[in-house]
């Protein structure tokens, strides 16, 4: 009895999990201008939030231009362009994609993105050095 | 009756395995592991683990298929153009069926032909941008897919098109007797691709 309350409890964690996580992704196209601001934690859900909905999935996202890069957890960890290497931002694409200064960089300055600032680079960075769970 | 439960969780997972095994045979196209190519030649040199050189001088990368060495898959051999001084360079890029990077080996001897000086973008740019014309049509024309599918040789030189001077990105397919030429501004613009028989 025990462990079927146990089953039904965990299956609805589950299920409210992976709600809230739809619920962010399905946020993506539309509500870029209106996140409300909040401080940056170094967490994906904080970032996916504070950083790639209002600062890059207005092409990272199906449908759109960069739409072979997308910015899921699992899409970042299983990149073959080893977007997340967790323990090692310095060697992360999306790191080096951020930091750089040349025409590579990300967002694109040459189609009127600015770059990202210091604080949410270093969230970036601390949630990649802290494992990217 | 346990060994039948056993013999079922065997099956089972016999199954998976099988399951796993011929996902993993699919994997990615040809054209994407070159393109991927590209990309990790950026990355190496980001990280200086390779000299700047592969970006500015290269000009061909050769794929080709490794048997029997698993997880190891698929080898694109890089080469330079000759530097005007120095030794000209290649690397072999390995990858697994997925497109994860396995290891980088700089080897001597590259010397696809003389030095273009590119002037805008770098060479591999000019190569990533036109493999994105095999990249982007491979699955819906059936012209291009051979070069999706069966992208055996990317080649960059200097060419003209329609009397000005351009970046010429060839390409070739073990599944086409055509060479697809990609025309692209030295900015990197896309600017038009035929096959030539």
């Amino acid at each position: 009895m025990k462990l079927g309350l146990s089953v039904i409890f965990y299956l609805f964690f589950l299920g409210c999990r992976n709600y809230n996580v739809a619920a962010l992704n399905n946020s993506d196209t539309n509500q870029q201008t209106d996140i409300p601001t909040e401080p940056i934690q170094a967490n994906y859900e904080s970032i996916y939030k504070n950083v790639f909905i209002s600062r890059c999935v207005t092409c990272h996202s199906v449908g759109n231009s960069a739409y072979q890069v997308l910015l899921s957890r699992e899409d970042l960890l299983n990149s073959p362009l080893e977007l997340v290497l967790p323990g090692n931002p310095d060697e992360s694409g999306l790191i080096i994609a951020v930091e750089r200064s040349d025409h590579k960089r990300m967002p694109p300055e040459k189609e009127g993105y600015s770059a990202l600032t210091s604080v949410e680079i270093e969230a970036l960075r601390k949630w990649i050095a802290d494992g990217a769970q | 009756m346990k060994s039948k439960i056993l013999g079922l969780v065997i099956g089972i997972l016999a199954a998976a395995q099988i399951s796993t095994a011929q996902q993993a045979a699919t994997g990615i196209a040809k054209a994407k592991a070159i393109e991927l190519t590209a990309h990790r030649i950026d990355r190496l040199v980001s990280l200086n683990k390779i000299d700047a050189s592969f970006l500015s001088k290269t000009a061909k990368m050769e794929l080709s298929i490794i048997e029997n060495q698993a997880p190891a898959y698929f080898k694109v051999r890089v080469s330079q153009t000759q530097p005007a001084s120095g030794e000209a360079l290649q690397m072999d890029v390995v990858y697994d069926v997925n497109g994860k990077p396995l290891s980088f080996n700089v080897l001597p001897g590259g010397n696809a032909g003389p030095d273009d000086g590119w002037t805008g973008v770098d060479a591999v740019t000019l190569i990533e941008n036109g493999l994105h014309y095999v990249l982007e049509n491979g699955e819906t024309d059936a012209n291009v897919k051979p070069f999706y599918t069966a992208l055996t040789t990317i080649a960059l030189t200097k060419g003209q098109l329609a009397g000005r001077p351009v970046a010429l990105i060839q390409m070739k397919s073990s599944e086409s007797a055509s060479t697809l030429n990609v025309y692209v501004d030295f900015d990197g613009t896309f600017i038009s691709a035929e096959f030539i028989k």
